[in-house]
């Protein structure tokens, strides 16, 4: 079995006491796009942001491609990229110009950085809007910039926080097959997403989370069953249903 | 709908409003009552300057017998604030509304909606024209006779007197909000266009009032002894309507009270109705972005170190924010004004010229104290220095793009240390046209070494103090600028420490150069900046090894 690129260990987060995610344990292998999915509130931003090194864990550990994400930060987040769900990035700067920054802060060399942001932009029909300033753009727009410069560094781990969110339905297909084929050639993926639908169709694994804690997880096909994602999820959310939980988790 | 229910509308829009003050206040669901303390208790202090120096103003003008130009001045003063106001608030209170989406989908009508977003504007103009104009009415009438009528009259033509330049000025406003957001620094444009529009408003009055007398008033009046008369002839070709606010005070002209109020209610009333007839296209020109343009391809530029990408970075967002820039940048313009003023006229000749306020020496005292002077001089470097700390909030402004900082691949060293270095860079060039006017005029090359030293030290210890701070607790979630850049705790503590540390160091290297000699007070003006930068470093450095996110980062 190949080494997972993501490994999250008994992963906790506590806010002033209040526990938001407990005793989380997930993993994602090199080739796996894993779908990451709970209701409002769940605890999928919050692990999501412990992964990428922008909130520290309560406990537990999070690493990538064996890299400890709170031990080793810069090491690993050389080996990630983040698209989150807001993607805010600053207003000042033209396409280009933070696409430039990306590439600069994570070592980017300039002639592979012109040949992946050429081809991911006109991939994203994003070309002809890197000259304009980002304060320009609209949310799908910032959307596929920062999928752009997520992507400039060929990471081996991609985490993205509901991603389809504000995409139109060609971008949206674009973004579809570019994380195949990042899975593909040996990439992992993980992305959190309320869309159902597509995480059936693209994901190999999905992980379930409610109230902070993992109730399903596996890949696709054995977590759903012969009923629908949405059938399955339904019914693990729903609060009554805690020995169909217990049934589920591994 | 029925007034009743129009009125019943007003006020929930109202609360929103009074909301969302306390919001960019800090006092969020109970808590930041203390910051909601501590706004108060600065709104007391800088009413109770305003009221004295109005106050001030005021028996001035009554001691050199000016009082009957106070009536016109008053009205010209709460004009002015309410301009003033209306200017800094307008876009984005009452056109260019992030919410307007939200606003104009309830079922209220427009006009309350302009109405609610005007009238908190007209009510704060109205309370800065009475705070600024009681004082001097109350001067007035210390030398005029005050009777009921005139008190009664002074009291309205206070609360009127700001209402018809805040229309005038939210019409303007809008015109220049409308213009500037079609260029990519909007901000900027904004800047200059409206001291443009000052400018071009006091000319433009000062000419009209002299074409249409045919002689300067002001200089035929003085020529005749009224000084009176000259002031009010100049403040009322500045502003006509103040002319019939002071003869209404002054003289109990009822025309002249009618005339002002029908004016002053008039005016807001026409404007309000026009903008409500044109909300949406009045937005809609206020919000509009930067006019596309057909460029040619964008093009990526070389590669550059990480640190060298973020300095930059740093640089292009003080560049795109003129009231981050300015606020964070003063000291360094001072610095180079003063250093400027010295290199055309000479220290000496500032000196006993009077200009530089507290100073009052002549040519022999100049000379004897020569030595407490070149003492002094390297801390109003050293001053100037320690009040330019762009990197002061320099965390907080990453706000929602704070994401962007956290993932990225560098130490949080980095990070912080671009943010320093974009300082230092601006402060370098700063200090280096500054040391070359000074050199320029023939100042000694070592004092010119302690004024570089004494700026740079400062400003790497203070500004590096600030971002410590700022980095250790930073606010991601202001809602204005303003919170972070002039009301965060970390300006105040960089800003206000630099200030008494340059004033206390320069005290201590004034006595030391009396006391001791001059070796002395060069020993101090070189190594005590240096021990300045030096702590100031080890408290950043102290922070960016615990890294980012650090203690303090409100989860």
């Amino acid at each position: 079995m190949k080494a997972p690129v993501l490994d999250v260990s008994h992963y906790r987060k506590e806010y002033r006491g209040k526990v938001a995610v407990r005793d989380l344990s997930l993993s994602v292998a090199p080739g796996e796009i894993c779908g990451f999915i709970g209701h409002n509130g769940a605890g999928k931003t919050t692990l999501i942001r412990s992964v990428v090194g922008a909130q520290p864990p309560t406990s537990g550990e999070v690493r990538v491609c064996g890299t400890d994400v709170w031990r080793e930060p810069v090491a690993a987040k050389r080996l990630m990229a983040y698209v989150p769900d807001n993607p805010d990035v600053y207003d000042f700067l033209t396409g280009i110009q933070y696409l430039d920054l990306i590439a600069d802060v994570f070592g980017v060399g300039t002639e592979e950085r012109w040949r992946r942001a050429g081809e991911l932009a006109g991939r994203l029909e994003l070309s002809d809007a890197l000259g304009d300033p980002v304060s320009a753009y609209s949310h799908g727009m910032r959307q596929k910039l920062v999928l752009t410069g997520a992507l400039l560094h060929d990471p081996a781990l991609l985490v993205l926080d509901e991603p389809f969110v504000g995409l139109d339905p060609s971008a949206s297909h674009e973004l579809k097959a570019i994380l195949r084929e990042r899975a593909d050639s040996g990439g992992a993926v993980f992305f959190s997403s309320h869309v159902l639908e597509v995480v059936e169709k693209l994901c190999d694994t999905v992980a379930v989370i409610r109230r902070g804690e993992l109730v399903a997880s596996g890949p696709t096909d054995e977590v759903r069953g012969s009923a629908s994602l949405e059938d399955v999820f339904l019914e693990l959310v729903d609060e009554k249903n805690d020995f169909v939980v217990a049934r589920r988790t591994r | 709908m029925t007034s009743h229910s129009r009125g019943r509308a007003l006020v929930p829009l109202l609360s929103l409003q009074a909301r969302s003050l306390l919001y960019g206040l800090g006092f969020r669901g109970g808590r930041g009552r203390a910051r909601l303390f501590g706004a108060a208790a600065l709104v007391v202090l800088l009413a109770g300057m305003a009221v004295a120096s109005m106050w001030l103003l005021g028996g001035s003008m009554v001691a050199v017998g000016a009082a009957g130009a106070i009536p016109a001045l008053a009205a010209l003063a709460g004009s002015l604030a309410a301009v003033a106001l209306v200017f800094v608030k307008a876009p984005g209170t009452v056109f260019g509304c992030r919410d307007y989406d939200l606003v104009a989908a309830l079922p209220v009508p427009v006009r309350t909606v302009v109405l609610a977003r005007t009238a908190p504007l007209y009510g704060f103009g109205v309370a800065l024209s009475a705070l600024l104009s009681a004082p001097l009415y109350a001067a007035y009438f210390t030398s005029a006779p005050a009777s009921p009528a005139a008190v009664a009259t002074a009291a309205a033509v206070s609360v009127l007197a700001p209402l018809a330049p805040a229309a005038v000025a939210t019409l303007v406003s809008l015109a220049l909000t409308s213009v500037a957001v079609r260029f990519r620094h909007a901000g900027a444009v904004q800047l200059t266009l409206s001291a443009l529009f000052v400018v071009a408003v006091v000319a433009g009055s000062l000419a009209l009032g002299r074409a249409s007398s045919g002689v300067d008033d002001a200089v035929a009046l003085v020529v005749m002894g009224d000084v009176a008369g000259a002031l009010s002839a100049a403040v009322t070709s500045a502003y006509p309507p103040a002319a019939w606010a002071a003869a209404a005070v002054r003289e109990g002209s009822l025309a002249g009270l009618l005339a002002f109020a029908a004016l002053s209610l008039a005016l807001p009333v026409v404007v309000t109705l026009a903008l409500a007839a044109r909300y949406p296209h009045a937005n809609a020109v206020a919000t509009s972005g930067p006019r596309r343009r057909a460029r040619p391809a964008a093009t990526s530029r070389g590669a550059v170190t990480p640190l060298r990408a973020l300095t930059v970075k740093e640089l292009r967002r003080i560049g795109s924010m003129p009231f981050y820039a300015l606020n964070s940048c003063a000291g360094l313009i001072l610095m180079v004004v003063a250093a400027g003023a010295i290199a055309l006229f000479g220290a000496d000749a500032l000196l006993t010229s009077g200009v530089v306020d507290g100073v009052q020496l002549d040519v022999q005292a100049v000379a004897a104290m020569r030595a407490q002077i070149d003492a002094a001089l390297p801390w109003v470097f050293g001053f100037c220095g320690a009040m330019s700390l762009t990197a002061g909030p320099a965390v907080s402004l990453e706000a929602r793009a704070s994401w962007l900082m956290l993932t990225a691949p560098v130490g949080a060293g980095t990070v912080l240390g671009s943010k320093l270095l974009a300082n230092l860079v601006l402060g370098g060039a700063a200090v280096a046209v500054s040391a070359v006017a000074l050199l320029a005029r023939g100042t000694a090359p070592l004092l010119v070494l302690q004024c570089v030293v004494a700026a740079v030290g400062m400003l790497t210890g203070f500004a590096s103090v600030a971002l410590a701070i700022d980095a250790s607790r930073p606010n991601l979630s202001w809602t204005t600028p303003a919170e972070v850049v002039k009301r965060g705790l970390p300006m105040m503590v960089g800003a206000l420490g630099g200030a008494l540390a340059s004033l206390g160091l320069g005290f201590l290297s004034v006595t030391a150069a009396g006391t001791l000699g001059p070796a002395a007070s060069v020993a101090i003006n070189l190594a005590a900046p240096a021990a300045c930068a030096f702590a100031g470093l080890a408290a950043l450095r102290a922070v960016a090894r615990r890294g980012l996110p650090g203690p303090g980062w409100g989860e």
